[in-house]
């Protein structure tokens, strides 16, 4: 079975032959490990992971030369929104990484990162200008949005015909204690243009999943309407996953579920391979609904349990 | 409905400019600014910590309400300094050396305002030197530090270490807060506190006074 197949089986809720598997590390560390592989997607082809994430090159602050994640710039008014030079989505450029990752790992489960365009009026604006232009400045906010979706929108299209495994929304959307943003103001700002989104990889039957941190349990009816099947990462230490697998475990698989605050880096390596186990039983065991990965592991995690995490999820999950 | 509890419900609805009107039409009725500020501005940014704490409202109600508290004290700070009313204690707070992020700090400093600490806001990516020499240049008894990032987390034992060095273990207490960090870290480390969230951060800084 191919990683993809793999994937693509635990996405629709049937059993693979074991969990496929991602994991993030804090940034240093990861460049560690691909400093000493010598392969930017190290965990494939050292590790075996399943899934690989791959992104356009395109932010709205950067044009078609810089990825989203690059976009540092925090725009102080409105009217400069209303006056960037937006990115072309047609530039070939935007679909370098994405075409040579397809290119290169053709039996692997390529994802877009898909920052939502909630995200990318959040980037040039801040967070905390965001939470309050909501209030402030609905009409601009969602004159940004429009616009920003209408360029997201051809990424996808194009992403979707190059034959991308899924669709990853990514919007953080919680926070330890509940969603950060009310529910009526997700729904006006945040969704309608995700689901734009979301419609677009549906037409194609490419699966749709969704990234936010935190504590997600009020999240998950909304991500479902719009056709999301999988969230990520679901932190256990603030999402209880026998009550997500009770109540949405029919319709949502995990990307995610493993412990990387607490049990990863401070745990011995046979409290990380119970961890596993334990993850594995409750989301994964009833219906392959599981891909595993974690959030970022920290820097200081010992290598032994990162080699006990990933050893547990290839040598005794089985279904 | 009186002018203090107009004060403390468009405080809650986040109306600046409403508040600052009521907030001089208090004054003028003869209101003292104390009571200006305790049952008007901070009654209302109780409730809406409390509320927020219950997930009944959520960031941006929290910073539109903060926005018309400041709103409000740019009208009665003179007031307050003139009649000679101090703040309920100091809070030297920012977010440490390495991290440069400041949402989370920020709502903190807001929910603090709100409850009527003053609020020494040393900003990000802070040395552990400026929480302490702020700290002793205001006589502040209290440094709040926030992390968003495992990475940046130890930066936190590195104030309270130099904190003890300079011999103010005990006399400043230290109050930490943030995505990564828990009670267990904070025991750890050797924390006066920690606070799961912005409002509880509130209750924390009033149990050290």
């Amino acid at each position: 079975m191919t990683s993809k197949e793999r994937f693509l089986k635990a996405l629709n809720h049937q059993k693979p032959d074991r969990p496929p598997f991602n994991f993030w590390m804090d940034r240093p560390l990861m460049q560690k490990y691909e400093n000493e592989i010598g392969h930017r997607h190290w965990r494939v082809t050292h590790f075996g992971a399943d899934v690989i994430e791959t992104f356009p090159l395109i932010n709205f602050s950067g044009g078609t030369d810089a990825n989203a994640w690059d976009a540092h710039v925090e725009i102080k008014s409105w009217d400069e929104i209303d006056n960037l030079s937006l990115p072309d989505p047609n530039n070939p450029k935007v679909y370098d990484l994405i075409k040579k990752d397809l290119d290169e790992f053709p039996d692997t489960a390529v994802i877009l990162d898909m920052i939502t365009p909630w995200g990318h009026v959040t980037t040039l604006r801040s967070y905390e200008n965001v939470y309050m232009d909501m209030y402030d400045e609905p009409e601009r906010f969602h004159a940004a949005s429009r616009k920003f979706t209408d360029i997201l929108k051809v990424v996808t299209e194009r992403a979707c015909e190059m034959g991308i495994t899924a669709l990853y929304l990514m919007e953080d959307l919680a926070d330890r204690n509940g969603l950060t943003i009310s529910p009526p103001m997700i729904e006006e700002f945040v969704l309608p243009y995700a689901a734009e989104l979301s419609e677009i990889a549906q037409k194609h039957n490419i699966p749709v999943m969704f990234h936010s941190d935190g504590n997600v349990g009020d999240l998950l009816d909304m991500l479902t309407n719009i056709g999301v099947q999988a969230v990520n990462p679901m932190q256990p230490h603030l999402n209880n996953a026998s009550e997500f697998k009770k109540k949405h475990g029919d319709k949502l698989a995990v990307y995610g579920g493993l412990d990387n605050c607490y049990i990863i880096p401070d745990g011995t390596p046979e409290e990380v391979r119970e961890h596993v186990l334990d993850v594995f039983n409750v989301i994964g065991k009833p219906d392959g609904a599981l891909i595993f990965s974690t959030h970022d592991i920290p820097e200081y995690t010992p290598k032994e349990n990162v080699e006990a995490l990933i050893s547990t999820i290839k040598n005794k999950c089985f279904y | 409905m009186s002018v203090l509890q107009e004060i403390a419900e468009n405080l809650m609805k986040g109306k600046a400019p409403v508040v600052k009107e009521l907030v001089s039409k208090a004054l003028d009725e003869g209101i003292e600014p104390a009571t200006v500020l305790a049952d008007g501005l901070i009654a209302g940014m109780n409730v809406i910590g409390a509320r927020f704490k219950k997930n009944e409202v959520y960031v941006p109600e929290v910073l539109i309400a903060a926005r018309a508290m400041h709103a409000g004290m740019d009208i009665l700070k003179p007031k307050l300094v003139a009649a000679g009313v101090e703040p309920i204690g100091k809070v030297v707070i920012g977010t440490v050396k390495g991290d440069l992020h400041d949402i989370g700090k920020n709502l903190v400093c807001m929910m603090l305002e709100g409850a009527g600490f003053e609020v020494l806001d040393i900003g990000i990516d802070c040395a552990p030197e400026k929480f302490i020499e702020t700290a002793k240049d205001k006589d502040a008894k209290i440094i709040a530090m926030s992390a968003l990032l495992t990475t940046t987390m130890p930066s936190m034992k590195g104030v309270i270490e130099e904190l003890n060095k300079a011999g103010l273990k005990g006399i400043v207490k230290t109050m930490i807060g943030g995505a990564p960090v828990t009670q267990n870290y904070a025991d750890e480390i050797g924390a006066d506190g920690y606070s799961p969230d912005a409002a509880s951060a509130v209750d924390l800084a009033k149990s050290f006074l």
